[in-house]
């Protein structure tokens, strides 16, 4: 079973990405700051990372960054979860190394379809 | 009269009298041949003086004192005179006078008036010429090539503080600032080697020195004038005191609007910044919400938790649809200030508008299907403009949802697109209600929505067209409508072809 990592400060999001992608299939795990998905991430060694780009404390930037710096987390796909809507951030997101880029609200047919693509399956 | 000169004075005198004057020295030789005697025997003293008097006035010193003699004139003709003779020094003086003496007198005395009337126009001339250089609103004097000053009127005692009796005579450096005297002599010597009537110092803060040592700014014009008596230069000194704090006082409100306008500046881009950024939190704010309301809502109507009723089934569907409206107004919203912030950024590209259009179409389709709307495309070929993909199909997207939104069932929507004039154009017609013509124009206004949808509802965010004719004039193109109630509208748009702008 594929291991995701979704790091959200908000529970609701956390709780609607989890419905979708559907327990049975993935084991998902849920951190609700910057620092807690960098120490799930080393403890867990997820499959795939889900980062919201706005968290308090370290941000899903400086998680990123981090997860980057560090070698075991060079094949890992991660991808940016966000509800915002500045000018730039998309290429700023994509330039630094997440894999993907998407945007709140998403459809869940949609959502569910960027997992498989970046798990290997879509 | 010239009472100064009494020699000319008499000599005037001896000219005009009605008889001729003739002096002889010792030696026999003219002296004195006046007009008189010219008059009478026809030559003229320039001839005679120095010389012994002509062959036929020898016998003058034979007659008689006042009596009757005939001499000869110099055409050969006798003339009959009387003669008078004194002594005169070693020499003599006779005084001839002939028969028409009144004539010779006559003729003198028109001589005379003549003279006198140039001599008045002379001094009217004059005058006139005085009043005028006094009456003049700036200094003028006049100076030789050694720099003296010759001439001057009143404004330049009046702005220097000199008067007119301590500045003739005395050079212009009496005039010049004391930091400039030293170089005067030299563009001085400038000017009479290349004189022209221009301004002095053209493009320099000219200043010049009054008799108590204050000095002011000066516009100076000089003329050369090339007289009898040599060089000399006529300058017209301009005080520009006023005119200058005038305009230090223009350049200082200048400044200072300047200055307020660049705060005022600075502080709309800081507000705009503001605004900006409080949009983008806002939007951030409120789509965080929206993507668990309208993701909870998929889920339920998706029925992985178990089934639902069908009242059950469409209020999931109202809360789903109205939390995607409202998810279009805040992305439309955002979008707006973005183009209004001036911050819209257009990716351009070489693209074929005729795919934009089938691509959009393809998410319209559907849509139309659902009520029977039949969609018509007339293209002919490829029409490459250079825009910004996304844009373009937002802008296309619009027009056609639109159109499809306002025709009812079984009605039609056709698009053209072609070019005109170095543009591509396309137009969207359907067969819709209408708009009445007094609102076409408030339909490109923010907010604005007319009528009702062919549905019933009144959806939309009243932002699309403005969004909408914003994109296309930022691709330097237009967007119009033509419409008529009751017979569909018409909107058209253009955008330049590649290569043509």
């Amino acid at each position: 079973m594929k291991k995701i990592l979704v790091a959200d400060d908000k529970a609701t999001s956390r709780e609607l990405i989890r419905a979708a992608l559907d327990d049975n299939e993935y084991a998902i795990s849920e951190a609700s700051d910057g620092i807690e998905a960098l120490r799930y991430a080393r403890e867990l060694q997820p499959d795939l990372i889900i980062l919201d780009l706005h968290m308090p404390g370290v941000d899903g930037f400086g998680v990123l960054g981090e997860l980057r710096r560090d070698g075991q987390f060079a094949g890992t796909p991660i991808m940016a979860l966000t509800a915002s809507a500045m000018q730039g951030d998309r290429e700023r997101a994509l330039a630094i190394g997440f894999d993907s880029y998407v945007s709140k609200p998403i459809p869940l047919s949609a959502l569910r379809a960027e997992v498989e693509r970046l798990l290997g399956r879509g | 009269m010239p009472t100064e000169h009494p020699a000319e004075f008499l000599r005037a005198l001896l000219d005009v009298a009605p008889f001729g004057v003739i002096a002889m020295d010792g030696s026999g030789r003219i002296r004195l041949w006046s007009h008189g005697a010219q008059g009478i025997f026809g030559w003229k003293e320039t001839d005679l003086i120095g010389c012994a008097p002509p062959w036929s006035m020898e016998r003058i010193g034979e007659c008689e004192p006042g009596a009757d003699a005939r001499l000869v004139r110099d055409d050969g003709a006798a003339i009959d005179v009387k003669v008078w003779r004194v002594p005169w020094q070693e020499g003599t003086v006779s005084i001839v006078m002939d028969n028409s003496g009144h004539r010779l007198a006559e003729r003198a005395i028109q001589d005379l008036i003549g003279r006198e009337k140039e001599a008045l126009t002379q001094a009217r001339a004059e005058r006139r010429f005085r009043e005028l250089l006094e009456a003049a609103p700036d200094a003028i004097i006049e100076v030789d090539s050694e720099g003296r000053i010759l001439t001057l009127n009143a404004q330049t005692e009046q702005l220097f503080g000199y008067t007119r009796e301590e500045l003739l005579g005395e050079t212009v450096d009496a005039l010049v600032p004391d930091h400039v005297r030293a170089n005067h002599s030299h563009h001085r010597a400038n000017y009479a080697a290349h004189p022209q009537t221009r301004p002095m110092g053209s493009g320099l803060s000219l200043e010049a020195r009054r008799k108590n040592g204050t000095t002011f700014p000066v516009e100076i014009s000089l003329s050369p004038v090339r007289s009898e008596d040599g060089f000399r230069v006529t300058a017209i000194i301009r005080d520009i005191t006023e005119r200058k704090k005038a305009e230090d006082t223009l350049r200082a409100i200048q400044a200072q609007y300047t200055h307020d306008l660049e705060l005022r500046n600075q502080e709309v881009e800081v507000a705009n910044g503001h605004k900006s950024e409080f949009l983008a939190s806002m939007s951030h704010e409120l789509r965080t919400p929206l993507h668990t309301v309208i993701g909870f809502s998929e889920l339920l109507e998706e029925e992985r938790k178990g089934p639902l009723n069908a009242d059950q089934k469409r209020f999931i569907g109202h809360i789903r649809n109205d939390a995607q409206h409202l998810l279009a107004l805040i992305n439309e919203v955002l979008d707006l200030s973005k183009i209004e912030a001036g911050k819209l950024q257009l990716r351009r590209e070489s693209l074929d508008i005729t795919a934009i259009v089938e691509d959009a179409l393809s998410s319209i389709r559907p849509r139309g299907l659902e009520r029977s709307i039949a969609i018509e495309t007339n293209i002919s070929g490829p029409v490459v403009v250079e825009a910004d993909r996304i844009r373009m199909k937002q802008i296309l997207y619009n027009l056609l949802s639109n159109a499809v939104k306002f025709t009812p069932r079984n009605g039609h929507v056709v698009i053209d697109v072609d070019t005109v004039d170095g543009f591509a154009r396309v137009s969207v017609q359907d067969t819709g209600i209408g708009i009445p013509s007094e609102e076409q124009e408030s339909v490109f206004e923010k907010f604005h929505q007319v009528g009702t949808a062919a549905g019933g509802t009144r959806e939309g965010t009243g932002l699309g067209l403005p969004i909408t004719r914003k994109l296309v004039e930022a691709h330097g193109g237009r967007l119009w409508l033509e419409s008529e109630p009751g017979r569909g509208s018409r909107f058209t748009f253009t955008i330049p072809l590649k290569g043509s702008e």
